[in-house]
């Protein structure tokens, strides 16, 4: 574990440029019609009817062609692509789960470490694309909440509120959901960062009240990578970080048994997602975040353009 | 009782507590384990209520194992016993316990086809330890009776047999046969109560000679191992006859002092023991060099004497040794003795009054009589034995007179003793020089009894005379009958010369007309009393702790005896009774076999060390003591047990001699028939040669025990594979 651990690198930091950069010209795209448009998928956000141009940008593979813009193109002898102001018709709302299992950590940053900067990437993305962004922080309840909004200032009071963020408290993060499922006015993207260390049932009951509702959940595991190999020797007392629990075990003998658990635990989220048909991103705290984030959003785009 | 019959070794059985070790290790490790906070608890918690009850058995298992393995490993170490029947003989065999006992005399150093019979006995002893196993935990002991039974080896077959291997060898002394039954008694007592239930095996191996076993200290010793139901198989290693051996006696100087250049006659007796007729050749040293050899043929259970002469050069000791050319037994055909070649003796002699004439004065009579020669009708020699001197009785105040000098102070009928004089000499008697006081007409009691032990017979500090004088005996000029001696001890030195038949009467139908009636002090010895009703003593010794004081009761001149015409009883009672008296420290130089050997020299001894017979130095007992003034004692570090002359050299004085010689009970090479053994006691079985013992030939045995370490062997490997391949499984299966 320790090697691992010095394996992996430095932290990406929260708001890194390297991060951003290499996420730079992705999207978080909605596959599903969200609130403001009639029909098709998120990027139609991008031409709505009160747009005004904003500025050029180079053109990436990816970009509609009819969006090119021709004059410029043939006088910079590049291709430019015409962008424009335009109020977001999307809604995304980052659920980050900050309960005490989140603490844990094999290397040198925990799993909710992880989450916020997952969790500042996409709001930072989201929010580059002139959409609305909001933030859940939960535990057992919601612990505290920015209301989905757009611009610098949402930024910075979702930054803000990562930061401020604190493990505690046990994990229900069906209850949660169903909280949410209530408040959410607008239908959008409903992004969950969590460990789901919870029952399995309780969080499949959560997203499908969400899904019910008309959100796009995408749920976002983050697991140490001791959590999914269990590698100790020894007697070990493990001491429950949500509760007072301790158990005494001989590493060796419950290896076996965990990870069966832990797969068990694991089909049945899958299981869970595949139903609803929805992502389920799961993360390993030891690999690279703008790679983890940059692959599923090049995915996520290109499955959704393909479907279209 | 169940089989399990006890242990070999009850104390070991403490090592099972070990057991609880691989127990202490586990509770150790449990104790302080890792703590880890842990988010996926859940998860975990599912895995252990799955796994616990299988993890906690699979691991309550792997500990029972190995503490069992621990357990069975401890009593495989303290050895247990089983009944013999309560296993299959595939796990056990019955044990046996067996006393091996060797005869070390020295007859066992006879020889039979060029091997001894000691040799014999250990070959038959190595046969005997061949037919006992280590496996079957049998176990024996080796017991040597040699001069003094020793335990030489018990813990184990490998010791028993390393010491058979080693370097024994028989002794020259006798069989302590009554100390290894005691040794015996001592290692029966030490067995377990359990081990005593049934009987071990004793074999004696032994020559069967009979002085040697039929003693009553044998006897006594088999009677107390009597109660342990023992008996005691004897192995005869030297057939059932008796054999032919000749042996030599002590050679005799037929001369009590021999002088130096003067030849002396030595006659040397052989013995044929056997029944048959024999022929030796025996030669003569005398000093280390041959004088002669004779050859000499003598009958079955006959003697013959071979006669030599002898010279030697020089005065001071000698060793003349007889050796017989040799025959099966050895160690009885040399024989010496230390005979000593003395200088002449300084006697002083203190005058009561001097006077030329020697009718008048006794004192120059017995300086005359000192300095004679003894004529042919003596077997004594013609050099002169004494250097004596007259003083008078006043000279004995004067320092210039050395009363430390003279080998022996006479006071020859004196009236009286000056104070001073009587110091002098009591300082000489302390010093450890002999003192001797004859008495006179002259002597009066009265004086002497300041002199004279005490009422009580204690010879107080001052005292000089060895008797309390109570009045003068005399009979008148023409009364008729004498006084003679009746009594002689004839054992004491001075008068030894007397004790032959044909020399007795000289000293005893000697008249005397006159004695001084005395009473001996309470430790003296009377070596001579007259016939007169009272028994009265004649001659007195007290021995003192370095000398003796002596007194002649009457008087040596004519006044009182006819000694001044009897030269053959003066001469001899003189010269014995004043070489004795010059040297009575003198150890006796010979002995026999186990003797503990020392010596007292005046003059510290420079560089002294003893010497055994094979020349072989013999380290000092400890340091060089001084036990009276200018005497120094000197002890041989170990007793000698080997036959032959022993020496004290010394690097500024001649060497002393000491024959050691064979036990009379080992001479004689007479065998007691094996079928008499039980006449001799009842514990002693003739051995009757069998095959080995077979483990499993046990029917109508008494009941013996098996060691149950076979199977605590198989208990504990299998206990150790089923721990090892337990471990490995639960390894694999977890990793």
């Amino acid at each position: 574990m320790q090697g691992e651990a010095a394996n992996a690198g430095a932290a990406p930091g929260a708001l890194d440029p390297a991060v951003l950069d290499r996420l730079h010209g992705l999207e978080l795209v909605a596959r599903a019609a969200v609130e403001g448009f009639q029909a098709g998928v998120h990027r139609s956000a991008r031409r709505g009817s009160s747009a005004e141009f904003a500025l050029h940008r180079e053109y990436v593979p990816g970009d509609e062609l009819r969006r090119l813009d021709w004059k410029v193109a043939a006088r910079l002898d590049r291709l430019v692509v015409k962008e424009f102001e335009e109020e977001s018709n999307l809604d995304c709302h980052i659920v980050l789960d900050q309960s005490a299992s989140m603490k844990f950590g094999s290397l040198r940053w925990s799993k909710l470490d992880y989450a916020r900067w997952c969790a500042a990437a996409l709001a930072t993305l989201v929010l580059g694309n002139r959409d609305r962004c909001g933030l859940v922080l939960c535990a057992d309840s919601v612990v505290a909440k920015v209301p989905p909004a757009s611009g610098a200032a949402q930024r910075a009071a979702i930054l803000g509120e990562l930061e401020r963020a604190r493990p505690a408290g046990p994990t229900q993060l069906g209850t949660v959901l169903d909280w949410l499922s209530t408040r959410l006015r607008r239908r959008g993207l409903v992004v969950v960062l969590s460990d789901f260390l919870d029952e399995p049932a309780r969080i499949a009951d959560g997203i499908r009240k969400l899904a019910s509702l008309g959100h796009e959940p995408i749920l976002a595991q983050v697991l140490d990578p001791a959590e999914l190999s269990f590698d100790y020797e020894g007697l070990l007392q493990l001491e429950d970080l949500e509760g007072d629990a301790r158990v005494r075990i001989d590493a060796r003998a419950l290896r076996n048994a965990y990870l069966a658990e832990l797969e068990a635990h694991q089909r049945a989220l899958r299981a869970a997602a595949h139903s609803l048909g929805l992502d389920l991103l799961e993360i390993r705290t030891d690999a690279p975040l703008d790679a983890v984030l940059s692959t599923y959003l090049a995915r996520r785009m290109a499955r959704t353009r393909g479907r279209r | 009782m169940g089989p399990l019959q006890g242990f070999v070794h009850p104390g070991l059985l403490g090592l099972a507590a070990l057991a609880v070790v691989p127990l202490l290790i586990h509770l150790l490790r449990r104790r302080k384990p890792r703590t880890l906070e842990w988010g996926a608890m859940r998860l975990v918690r599912l895995a252990h209520e799955r796994t616990r009850r299988r993890t906690n058995f699979e691991n309550l298992l792997l500990l029972l194992l190995r503490m069992a393995a621990v357990a069975a490993g401890a009593l495989l170490i303290a050895r247990p016993l089983l009944r013999d029947d309560a296993l299959p003989g595939v796990l056990d065999a019955p044990r046996r316990d067996v006393v091996l006992l060797l005869d070390a005399s020295a007859s066992m150093q006879q020889l039979a086809g060029g091997e001894s019979a000691f040799s014999r006995a250990l070959r038959e002893a190595e046969r005997e330890l061949g037919t006992l196993r280590d496996e079957r935990g049998d176990r024996a002991v080796l017991i040597v009776a040699g001069e003094q039974a020793q335990l030489l080896a018990e813990r184990s077959l490998g010791e028993v047999r390393a010491a058979l291997a080693g370097d024994l060898a028989a002794e020259d002394g006798t069989a302590d046969y009554a100390g290894a039954c005691a040794l015996v008694g001592r290692w029966l007592e030490r067995r377990s109560e359990l081990d005593a239930r049934h009987a071990p095996e004793l074999h004696l191996y032994t020559d069967l000679q009979h002085s040697g076993l039929s003693t009553r200290e044998f006897g006594a010793a088999l009677d107390a191992l009597a109660p342990y139901g023992v008996a005691l198989q004897v192995h005869s290693v030297a057939g059932t006859e008796r054999p032919d051996d000749l042996a030599v006696e002590a050679p005799r100087v037929l001369v009590p002092h021999p002088r130096p250049g003067v030849p002396f006659p030595v006659e040397v007796d052989v013995h044929n023991a056997g029944a048959r007729p024999a022929t030796a050749r025996i030669a003569l040293f005398v000093g280390g060099e041959k004088v002669g050899s004779e050859a000499l043929a003598v009958d079955g259970g006959a003697r013959t004497r071979a006669r030599f002469e002898a010279r030697v050069a020089a005065s001071g000791e000698v060793l003349v040794e007889a050796r017989l050319e040799g025959d099966a037994y050895p160690l009885d055909d040399a024989s010496g003795s230390v005979i000593e070649v003395a200088a002449p003796l300084d006697v002083l002699l203190v005058s009561g009054e001097l006077d030329a004439d020697l009718e008048r004065d006794p004192s120059a009579y017995l300086q005359a009589a000192l300095g004679s020669t003894g004529g042919a009708e003596t077997p004594l020699s013609d050099a002169a034995l004494f250097d004596a001197r007259v003083v008078g009785s006043a000279e004995l105040d004067s320092p210039d007179v050395d009363l430390a000098r003279p080998d022996v102070v006479w006071l020859v009928d004196l009236p009286s003793l000056s104070a001073n004089a009587a110091a002098r000499l009591r300082a000489r008697l302390d010093a450890g020089a002999p003192l001797v006081i004859s008495l006179g007409p002259r002597s009066e009691p009265s004086a002497w009894a300041a002199w004279s032990c005490a009422e009580d017979g204690a010879f107080g500090p001052q005292a000089l005379l060895p008797a309390r004088l109570d009045g003068r005996r005399e009979l008148a000029d023409r009364a008729p009958g004498y006084f003679r001696a009746a009594t002689i001890d004839a054992e004491h030195p001075a008068l030894s010369f007397f004790a032959d038949e044909r020399w007795r009467p000289l000293f005893c139908e000697l008249p005397y007309r006159g004695f001084v009636a005395s009473t001996p002090a309470r430790d003296a010895r009377v070596l001579a009393r007259f016939d007169d009703p009272s028994a009265s003593p004649l001659l007195v010794e007290l021995p003192l702790a370095r000398t003796s004081v002596y007194l002649w009761t009457s008087s040596f001149d004519r006044a009182w005896s006819r000694l001044p015409d009897s030269p053959r009883t003066l001469i001899p009672l003189l010269q014995e009774w004043l070489l004795g008296a010059a040297d009575p420290t003198r150890a006796p130089r010979r002995a026999v076999v186990g003797a503990t050997l020392f010596a007292e020299l005046r003059g510290f001894p420079r560089e002294p060390s003893w010497r055994a017979p094979d020349d072989r130095t013999v380290p000092l007992a400890g340091p060089v003591q001084e036990v009276a003034a200018n005497l120094w004692r000197v002890e041989c570090g170990e007793r000698a047990r080997r036959v032959g002359a022993w020496r004290l050299v010394c690097a500024d004085a001649p060497p002393r001699h000491w024959w050691i010689e064979l036990p009379q009970v080992e001479r004689d090479l007479a065998r007691i028939d094996a079928r008499d053994l039980p006449l001799v006691h009842p514990l002693l079985r003739a051995a009757v040669e069998t095959a080995a013992p077979d483990a499993d030939a046990t029917d109508g045995a008494p009941a013996r025990h098996a060691e149950w370490w076979r199977l605590c062997v198989w208990l504990v490997l299998a206990l150790l594979v089923a721990e090892s391949l337990w471990a490995a499984r639960i390894g694999s299966r977890r990793s």
